[in-house]
């Protein structure tokens, strides 16, 4: 009995170890995407203020180098963003990504709104919500005027962010 | 809980299945577990490749320009991917031994006699679908190691009579490796041969179950099969139970087996097993060396099969061509046959004479195979060409994963990686082009020296045109200028028709005019005039050469030079044949002499362009030029700029990394 104890006691032990010696590996090779390093937050130039009108929001696309997976593509759109100048060196940019489910963003300018076609969702030119599904305004991008050349240009720090949920949350 | 899988049990019957999946609770006999252990060990193995090759599935691209890249990417991006791919490449290894295990004890112990001839067959079939596993497996990266090996393996397939070419081209989706290729290896090793070998354990182990009741529970042939759940009533008989009794030991020696694959994995270099061989001043260490350079057949590579293709491989180069077919068609044929026959051989010459044969035909494959390998094996060692060739390809091995983790994969695929690296296309520009003449450090670029047929030997030769190892820098000029015409400069050109007005022309009457003994100007004053010349190509190690040493190089080449004393000393100027604008600021000389090359921008990477297209222009050697000129149609403009980088030590290193005292 004593002999039939144990070794059912290791069968048991190396079985668990045979599914650990799969399972621990595979767990972690498939939340690789949970680790990768967050995306560079260089900052990029988008446009000379001059050549923003106050009041009236222009999209700006960006287009860089962009690495998907073990491929680097040497340049690509990675996004695109709505510049709104507000004041004589203020601007707003906001990623032309609706927050309620990703669908890209018009500017009607008779209205002076922003509107997402997909389910009608509409913000003020300001960012924040007018009507609709969405649970949160336009998502502001981190932005500044900076001089180049002696001229003023807006710059930004490109992110995205998680549709559909009430904060503001980067993808990495 | 034990309620709820009774009740699960009363309406499945799922313990049954257990039972008959994994051979639960049927007994073996007390003596003999430990001999058994190859068979459970190979079903573990097999699981550990199912789950391993899924996951490798989930980053794997089978496609030419993605293949390669995403080996890579799994290797050094994906968490335990190392690890992972480490495990199923030495998983199928151990698997090919462990079968051949399996069968030894099969055969010495004669587990083929009836009513075992099925169970024996389906597993040699299952044997061969594990072999065409490895072997499809194994180009998956397409890399060069795979690439080359499986176009060996496919040549011997296309050597087979009858069949054999039409099987190339199925294998191969065409008459030429490609993106088809890639594809139905891929399909062939993760959905047909899989489902196949899974197929064949399943009938497998349903035979081995039906034999175990069969003989050790006594149950009449024909009859229904018992349920036989209880342990105690199996021990009666000298027998014990599958589980736990042999399932211990099963799992015991898989996890032997595993340790070795691990250890293996993580400290074994799996691509070099040459130490003697291994390149100096690698981008990576040796053990990140995962994975070959990218598949390119203009990259030089020896091709060598796996092992578990060697041995035909090595029986192959052993007869003369005509007879191959007997190697690569007959001979496995012949094998096969043998070994299936192995259950009939008793009814022939009897129980122990059958038993002793299929033993002695095993043992001899064995030792045969052996033979071969060792054979192949101590060949290559004993040669000093193989070692050179897996080195380099260990230093483009490590190049390519360099490159590809600094700057990612380009989308037109891996190849691109090196064949637009100075450090890997240079060389071999320079030895397609310019080896025929030049050296380099005494061979033709890519380390081969250059060698003649003298009198039936094989000598190494000196170039009939300098050799351009360092061409530009001080230490190259100043040994020029001290030996013109010594073997690594001018020395053989006058084998070269018309190179006699060059090995004899004016650079060595200058020489041995001016210089000590004969003349006036010492060792300092030729190094002092090289560098001057060597800062006009803007190489990187010609540069922070100190003011005076430029200085008494300006003076010597424009000829004001003071000794000791203070008295000018009387030589030739260099500015009566060569112009040099920092040389000889005012122009005074120009040059007008006798023409020789401008010596403006030496070595520069504009000069040599223009030097290259047109030697024989006025500014180079002019009417003297022996040197054949090399336009666009010969040489493209791409290739000469990798050339001329790699010439000038121009390409992208990782930064030294600095100990800390
Ligand atoms: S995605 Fe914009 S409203 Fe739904």
């Amino acid at each position: 009995m004593q002999r039939r104890s144990f070794f059912h006691w290791a069968s048991a032990m190396l079985s668990g170890a045979y599914l650990a010696l799969l399972a621990v590996p595979g767990v972690g090779f498939l939340t690789e995407p949970f680790r990768r390093k967050s995306k560079s937050s260089k900052s990029r130039k988008l446009v000379r203020v001059k050549d923003l009108e106050v009041g009236v929001p222009r999209r700006v696309v960006l287009r860089d180098q962009r690495t998907d997976a073990w491929t680097k593509y040497a340049e690509g759109t990675i996004g695109a963003v709505w510049v709104v100048r507000t004041g004589e060196s203020q601007v707003d940019v906001f990623s032309v990504v609706c927050p309620h489910l990703g669908c890209p963003v018009d500017y009607v300018a008779e209205e002076k709104q922003f509107f997402c076609p997909c389910h009608a969702a509409s913000y003020a030119a300001n960012g924040t919500t007018i009507a609709g599904p969405q649970k949160r305004g336009l998502d502001r991008l981190e932005s500044k005027i900076e001089s180049v050349g002696g001229e003023p240009w807006v710059s930004i720090v490109f992110a995205k962010f998680e549709p559909g949920i009430l904060e503001q949350v980067p993808l990495v | 809980m034990s309620k709820v899988l009774d009740w699960l049990d009363d309406r499945t019957g799922y313990r049954g299945l257990l039972h008959a999946l994994v051979l639960l609770n049927f007994p073996v006999s007390k003596a003999a577990s430990w001999r058994y252990v190859w068979g459970g060990s190979l079903a573990l193995m097999f699981g550990v490749e199912l789950i391993t090759g899924t996951l490798l599935m989930t980053v794997y691209s089978p496609s030419e320009a993605a293949a390669w890249g995403s080996v890579q990417y799994l290797e050094t991006q994906t968490m335990f991917g190392s690890f992972v791919r480490g495990l199923h490449h030495t998983t199928s290894h151990l698997m090919l031994i462990g079968m051949v295990m399996h069968l030894l004890i099969v055969v010495v112990s004669a587990a083929y006699r009836r009513p075992k001839e099925v169970t024996y067959w389906s597993g040699l079939i299952l044997a061969s679908l594990v072999f065409a596993l490895a072997v499809t497996g194994n180009p998956l990266p397409w890399d060069q190691k795979g690439y080359q090996a499986y176009q060996i393996e496919t040549s011997i397939v296309g050597t087979m009579p009858v069949v054999g070419p039409t099987m190339k081209t199925l294998l191969i989706g065409g008459s030429e490796f490609g993106s088809l290729t890639l594809t139905r290896l891929y399909t062939l090793h993760v959905v047909v041969l899989p489902v196949l070998a899974t197929l064949l354990l399943v009938i497998h182990f349903s035979l081995v179950r039906r034999e175990k009741l069969m003989s050790n529970c006594a149950t009449k042939r024909g009859g229904d099969l018992p349920i036989v759940a209880l342990p105690q009533a199996s021990s009666d008989a000298g027998s014990l139970p599958y589980w736990p009794f042999q399932t211990s030991r099963n799992l015991l020696v898989f996890f032997i087996l595993m340790l070795i694959a691990t250890g293996v994995t993580l400290f074994g270099s799996r691509l070099f097993s040459n130490p003697e061989g291994i390149a100096a001043d690698l981008e990576l260490p040796p053990n990140e060396i995962t994975l070959q350079a990218p598949a390119d057949p203009d990259l030089p590579y020896l091709a060598r099969p796996e092992w578990y293709v060697r041995p035909l491989y090595e029986l192959r180069h052993m007869v003369p061509s005509d007879r191959e077919v007997l190697v690569t068609g007959a001979l496995p044929l012949v094998i096969v046959i043998l070994l299936s026959l192995v259950p009939f051989y008793d009814k022939v010459v009897g129980q122990t004479g059958g038993r002793g044969l299929a033993s002695i035909l095993v043992l001899g494959l064995i030792g045969g195979s052996a033979s071969l390998l060792w054979y192949g094996w101590k060949n290559d060692h004993a040669d000093p060409a193989f070692a050179k060739a897996k080195s380099q390809e260990q230093a483009l091995a490590s190049r390519a994963l360099w490159l590809a983790r600094e700057n990612g994969v380009p989308p037109d695929g891996p190849v691109a990686l090196l064949q637009n690296d100075p450090r890997v296309r240079g060389p071999l520009v320079f030895a397609e082009h310019c080896a025929g003449c030049h050296t380099w450090d005494g061979h033709d670029g890519t380390g081969k020296a250059k060698r003649e047929l003298v009198d039936g030997v094989e000598r190494p030769v000196a170039g009939t045109a300098p050799d351009l190892a360092g061409f530009g820098g001080q230490d190259w000029l100043s040994a020029f200028l001290k030996d013109p015409t010594g073997p690594k400069f001018f020395g053989q050109t006058d084998q070269i028709k018309g190179g006699e007005r060059i090995k004899n022309g004016e650079m060595r009457k200058w020489l041995e005019e001016n210089v000590k003994p004969n003349g006036p100007l010492e060792d300092r004053h030729v190094r002092a005039v090289a560098a001057l010349i060597a800062k006009e190509s803007g190489r990187g190690d010609a540069s922070g050469f100190s003011e005076e040493e430029l200085k008494l190089g300006q003076e010597v080449f424009s000829g004001d030079v003071m000794n000791a004393q203070g008295e000018p000393l009387e030589f030739a100027q260099c500015l009566q044949c060569h112009s040099l604008k920092s040389g000889d600021p005012d122009g005074s000389g120009s040059g007008g002499l006798s023409p020789a090359p401008e010596l403006d921008g030496y070595g520069s990477v504009a000069w040599l362009r223009d030097f290259v297209r047109n030697p024989g222009e006025r500014k180079f050697y002019g009417k003297k030029n022996v040197m054949p000129a090399f336009d666009t149609e010969r040489l493209s403009d791409r290739d000469l700029d990798l050339l001329l980088r790699w010439m000038r030590g121009e390409w992208a290193k990782p930064e030294v990394q600095k100990n800390a005292p």
